[in-house]
């Protein structure tokens, strides 16, 4: 009979138990919904819309960023200028020729210099005077005048035009920057806001400030004589201040520049903003500037 | 009667439910209102927690009358910025009205934010969950500070530069960032024109749109986790009384599995401590 022929294209039909492939061998199609680390389309897709969105983003951002931020950031560009003939801040005699106990040394001139801003009102002190205002004798009280002037006189005697220079202080607060004023009768200077207060030559001598009032580079040259560019920046046009103050040369010109901070030692430090101190310990605290 | 006569008969009521359904189908509207409005409220609660709205009202305030300011205020430190504060004060019509309202509001703001964050913190509302509203808040705090800051210079007369100075150089004297700080708000090294325009755009566009999204934030938050109670509430007490017996009875179980313990009586209070000990 047909039906008892062996069917050998079938195995295990009849020949002993089932070895075809059964329903439990099936492999599924693999779904990697388990694998954080598989890619699939619609996770390719939400990146590159993501990073896509991202680059968008950015492409608005950084240039209105770099736009508000960067410009300020850049520092000023300082020229020379001129602020008036050399002898209306040397006087002449210069005060150690033959000085009285009456004679004001250290002169204080206050300048309106504008800064790279015209409406930055920037205020110079050009003051020419002992570089160290202490050494000056004062009269002790219950001395003798007689005594005191002999005192004076002999210091006086002893006077150079080395004991003396030329600087330009701002009138900048080192506290937070308010408009310091020039009082006479202290011979030096005061801060409105919170009480600094300086000497004549811009040293803390009381109050909050951090360091002493920022300065600015003052040079005497020659107006008629002409330097290049490199001359100047090497300082070749200056005209020592000794000479200048004995000079009567009248093309002698003072001109400032650049401002700079000075601790209390009077060593010189690239210009800082208000409040920050440039020597000591909390200077630390401003790596960057 | 058929349902088509249910519902108000005067053709005006009926043509502004109409509207407002209309609108409600498209938007949801009055599911929002209801969310956002019709909220059950712990009981205790007094005048005191309307002091963030108030705040929010002086912002209002602050707002309408800056928007009509800055139709006068001309931003030019050349001749213009005081002048046109004087002429707002001294000309324009109602003008030393809508600018005292704006600078009396300043004032006004600063206290009545300052009196909100007191009450939440001497509440302890600012406890779990509601920690990210006090976040915001602070936000707005400090947004309201730097808006009143920004606002001061705008006068342009000495007082307010000179206030600016300092304050932007309390800003510079801040450690290692400080100077940057500084040379951005100032718009370079100097106080000048730059500056005036940066504080005038950081004043009524910058801060505006910073404000408005935290506030955003803060009234959903407040929504989401509902107001809080205070400290006196009944409700409040009790449940903080149950965790302080659960507290103590978990005390004296541990002090009576401890090795030697002896067997307080129940009526002695058994401090956590001594229970651990």
């Amino acid at each position: 009979m047909a039906e008892d022929e062996p069917n050998g294209d079938v195995p295990g039909i009849q020949d002993g138990p089932y070895t075809g492939p059964r329903a439990t061998d099936f492999t599924p199609e693999p779904d990697h919904s388990d694998d954080p680390g598989y890619v699939t389309r619609t996770r390719f897709l939400s990146n590159v819309a993501i990073a896509g969105g991202g680059v968008l983003t950015a492409a608005i951002l950084v240039p209105v960023v770099g736009f508000a931020v960067a410009q300020p950031l850049k520092g000023e560009d300082y020229r020379w200028v001129y602020i008036g003939p050399a002898s209306e801040f040397l006087k002449n005699p210069p005060p150690y020729a033959n000085p009285s106990p009456s004679t004001k040394i250290g002169e204080v001139t206050s300048l309106a210099v504008s800064g790279p801003d015209p409406d930055a009102d920037r205020r110079i002190y050009v003051v020419y005077g002992l570089k160290d205002p202490g050494s000056r004798p004062q009269p002790e009280p219950g001395e003798d005048s007689a005594v005191f002037e002999s005192r004076f006189a002999k210091w006086a005697s002893g006077l150079t035009a080395a004991d003396f220079d030329l600087i330009a202080i701002w009138n900048r607060c080192a506290h937070l920057g308010c408009p310091v004023a020039y009082s006479p009768g202290s011979a030096g200077y005061v801060c409105p806001c919170h009480g600094g207060a300086y000497n004549s030559r811009g040293l803390v001598t009381g109050g909050p400030p951090p360091r002493p009032l920022d300065r600015v580079d003052i040079k005497i040259v020659d107006g008629s004589k002409s330097y290049t560019a490199e001359q100047i920046a090497k300082g070749e046009d200056r005209v020592p201040l000794a000479v200048a103050a004995t000079s009567s040369n009248p093309n002698l010109q003072v001109l400032v520049g650049k401002p700079y901070s000075i601790d209390q030692q009077q060593e010189t430090f690239p210009l800082a903003d208000p409040g920050v101190p440039v020597s000591g310990t909390l200077s630390h605290m401003y790596p960057f500037t | 009667m058929t349902t088509k006569d249910i519902g108000p008969k005067n053709p005006v009521q009926k043509s502004a439910d109409a509207t407002i359904d209309y609108v409600d189908e498209r938007s949801g509207v009055k599911t929002g209102t209801r969310w956002f409005l019709f909220r059950n409220i712990p009981e205790g609660t007094s005048w005191y927690q309307t002091l963030g709205f108030t705040a929010m009202v002086v912002f209002g305030m602050q707002a309408i009358t800056g928007i009509i300011l800055a139709m006068y205020y001309v931003p030019d430190t050349r001749g213009g910025a005081y002048e046109s504060i004087q002429r707002i004060t001294e000309e324009v019509t109602w003008g030393w009205l809508v600018r005292g309202m704006h600078k009396w509001g300043a004032s006004v703001m600063i206290i009545v934010v300052f009196l909100h964050m007191a009450r939440v913190f001497i509440w302890g509302a600012y406890k779990y969950p509601r920690e990210l509203t006090w976040v915001t808040g602070a936000f707005l705090l400090l947004l309201t500070m730097f808006m009143g800051l920004t606002g001061y210079l705008l006068v342009w007369d000495q007082k307010a530069y000179w206030a600016t100075v300092v304050a932007v150089n309390i800003f510079a004297s801040a450690p290692i960032v400080g100077p940057y700080i500084g040379d951005i708000l100032r718009a370079g090294p100097e106080f000048g024109p730059a500056t005036l325009s940066r504080f005038y755009s950081i004043h009524m566009l910058v801060i505006p749109g910073a404000m408005a999204t935290f506030i955003g934030l803060h009234l959903y938050f407040i929504v989401r986790l509902g107001i809080s109670e205070p400290p006196w509430s009944k409700r409040r007490l009790r449940i903080e009384r149950d965790e302080e017996d659960a507290r103590r009875e978990a005390a004296r179980e541990r002090a009576k599995a401890l090795p030697g313990a002896v067997t307080y009586p129940a009526t002695w209070p058994v401090k956590a401590e001594e229970g651990v000990r």
